[in-house]
């Protein structure tokens, strides 16, 4: 694993505009970095990163079936009890999942620790499946890169090869996609997922997180009215099963995606748990739940709340004492605390691996690089090819 | 190969290359026609009045177009099940009751059949937009428009279609618009609630610590 530093193509941001790509550049700063690319061999990518993440992904599975099983564990995940019963029947009905971003440290030597699973909204998916495929194209045409370089990442092929899949399994429904009105970026992550179950036969339509209503039978209805039967939301279900109108989902008779037993993996009593189960497997870093945080008193930790998004109201600890931390609204579910990794540093910034899952598959990963220990929305995207 | 073979789909350009835009455009004028995502340019009228003065020439069209709104509008306006859900969404004093048996469908008349009441209540029209009368060919496009002014709806300040496509700000006269905002709801919206999810999103951004941010933040992550 090296990084590089190169000149951008010339032509990046119109072809960004061209396939409207419009968040590259988010709050006045870059986001889609490409003065640099990271470069890994075939056998780090296979070894380390491909097969790790399948396996973590089996590992998650098991977790979510313990988890379903036992109050206890409910309770500890913070899953509300009215939607205890809605979330293990869509595990007992092997609703299918989609996809799932599951965040590694790797420096390039040793095993890959997972730092955690975003299980239900991953975003940075259209830069990794497509944007990120079209620069190595570019590069390899421009000479930069060798004409035998390759990437990992078949994540598009693999998006639609699994909506064809639903396609084929799912009455013949059109299929609602649904982001917060506001955010540019989750609009964009959801036009490329409505790109890729069109491109496997569905019809689609948006709809506003916010513009979704209620009809006279307490079914969802679309903002044309329309009944919503099948619908990928991204929008996080431990929003969705506090809200008012949660209350109507276990009757309201939608496929989700992701279904709802992924408010068990897209949260981190999760690392804990799976610590637990399998304790000192090589992918995992120690990890434990509220009750023995007096651990986190000698050496180095990381506090994360149970629900958290995009690195927010992460503390991390040293001999107890909080030596970084970032701001956020988040936490009030309780905390965990998870052993301390180091990510790998390139000059001043700190690269994390984001390693895609489509279905039960890995199908490619992101880098981003953030000047800061926590990597939080403000990270900047970098791609990277697979050169021996 | 590690990746996928093609990625490069016509499904995935959103734009007319910079490069080549102005030639394409001009090919698209002289066939006279546009794919469904070009954008159209529409008026906004709160009457036949206002299109008269832009239409001094067509009186009777611009009746004829009101008028025709107005029916679309008793047939296809959003129903709510109560003044004040309806009031939510639109604001105070922005509602009025539905006139009995103009759902437009045979369901929903079974449906309030059923609830007993019968009665729905659907806000009131804004205006109508108009596509362009010149260019518009045989028939022109029409449909009622609506407003909010409910600061706790999402709609607050936006001027939206009986479906729900929102296609300028109030105040707009011209707006940009797609031949499908123009399309009749093949019945009308029947809302017993209204507002969906994203609420605890709403309470998130708006808090402080995120407010520097702006309002585009991801719920992703």
């Amino acid at each position: 694993m090296k990084r590089h530093l190169v000149t951008p193509r010339a032509h990046w941001q119109a072809q960004a505009e061209e396939f409207g790509f419009d968040f590259h550049t988010m709050y006045d700063e870059v986001y889609w970095d490409e003065s640099r690319y990271y470069q890994f061999s075939l056998e780090q990518i296979e070894n380390d990163i491909e097969d790790p993440t399948e396996e973590i992904g089996q590992m998650c599975l098991e977790a979510v079936d313990k988890v379903v099983n036992s109050e206890q564990l409910l309770e500890k995940f913070a899953i509300p009890q009215a939607h205890w019963d809605t979330v293990a029947r869509a595990w007992r009905l092997k609703e299918p999942s989609l996809y799932a971003r599951i965040d590694l440290a790797y420096d390039g030597t040793g095993p890959a620790k997972l730092l955690e699973n975003n299980a239900d909204t991953p975003t940075s998916l259209y830069e990794s499946g497509f944007f990120q495929w079209l620069w190595l194209e570019d590069r390899i045409k421009d000479g930069t890169l060798a004409s035998g370089a390759d990437q990992f990442n078949s994540i598009q092929e693999s998006l639609i090869d699994r909506f064809s899949q639903f396609k084929q399994e799912w009455p013949p429904v059109p299929l609602h996609f649904a982001s917060c009105l506001d955010s540019i970026e989750d609009r964009g992550t959801v036009q490329y997922l409505q790109d890729c179950a069109e491109e496997a036969g569905f019809k689609t339509v948006f709809s506003a997180i916010e513009h979704i209503g209620l009809s006279d039978k307490n079914e969802f209805l679309d903002a044309n009215g329309d009944l919503i039967r099948a619908c990928f939301k991204l929008y996080p279900w431990e929003f969705m099963l506090r809200e008012e109108f949660g209350d109507h989902i276990a009757k309201a008779n939608v496929r989700w995606l992701e279904p709802e037993w992924k408010s068990v993996l897209s949260n981190k009593a999760l690392l804990p748990l799976l610590w637990q189960m399998f304790p000192n497997h090589p992918n995992l870093l120690p990890a434990y739940f509220a009750d023995e945080a007096d651990r986190s008193g000698t050496g180095q930790w990381v506090k994360k709340p149970i629900y958290s998004r995009e690195g927010a109201n992460i503390e991390i600890l040293d001999g107890g004492k909080v030596v970084e931390s970032s701001g956020g609204e988040y936490g009030e579910e309780g905390f965990i605390i998870q052993a301390y990794q180091q990510l790998p540093k390139f000059g001043d910034d700190n690269a994390l691996i984001g390693s895609w899952l489509i279905g039960d598959k890995a199908a490619g990963i992101s880098v981003r690089e953030d000047h800061s220990r926590i990597t939080q929305d403000l990270s900047r995207f970098i791609p990277h090819c697979i050169v021996d | 190969m590690k990746r996928s073979s093609n990625v490069r789909l016509a499904r995935f350009r959103k734009s007319i290359p910079t490069a080549t835009g102005v030639a394409l455009s001009v090919s698209l004028v002289l066939s006279g026609c546009s794919p469904a995502e070009m954008q159209e340019t529409a008026q906004i009228y709160s009457n036949a009045e206002e299109c008269k003065a832009v239409y001094p020439d067509q009186p009777q069209l611009c009746d004829q177009v009101f008028s025709s709104a107005q029916m679309d509008h008793l047939t296809t306006a959003p129903r709510f099940t109560s003044q004040a859900e309806c009031e939510n969404e639109f604001g105070a004093e922005a509602c009025q009751p539905a006139p009995e048996g103009s759902e437009g469908n045979p369901e929903a008349g079974q449906a309030s059949a059923e609830s007993g009441g019968g009665s729905w209540f659907m806000p009131m029209m804004m205006g109508y937009m108009m596509g362009n009368m010149m260019s518009g060919g045989r028939s022109t496009r029409y449909t009622p428009v609506y407003g909010s002014r409910s600061k706790t709806s999402p709609l607050n300040g936006k001027i939206f279609t009986g479906n729900g496509t929102v296609v300028g700000k109030a105040g707009d006269r011209t707006v940009r618009t797609t031949p499908s905002a123009f399309q009749k709801p093949s019945a009308p919206t029947r809302v017993t609630r209204s507002g969906g999810f994203g609420k605890m999103a709403a309470a998130k951004s708006s808090s402080s610590s995120m407010k520097s941010k702006s309002g585009s933040r991801s719920f992703g992550g």
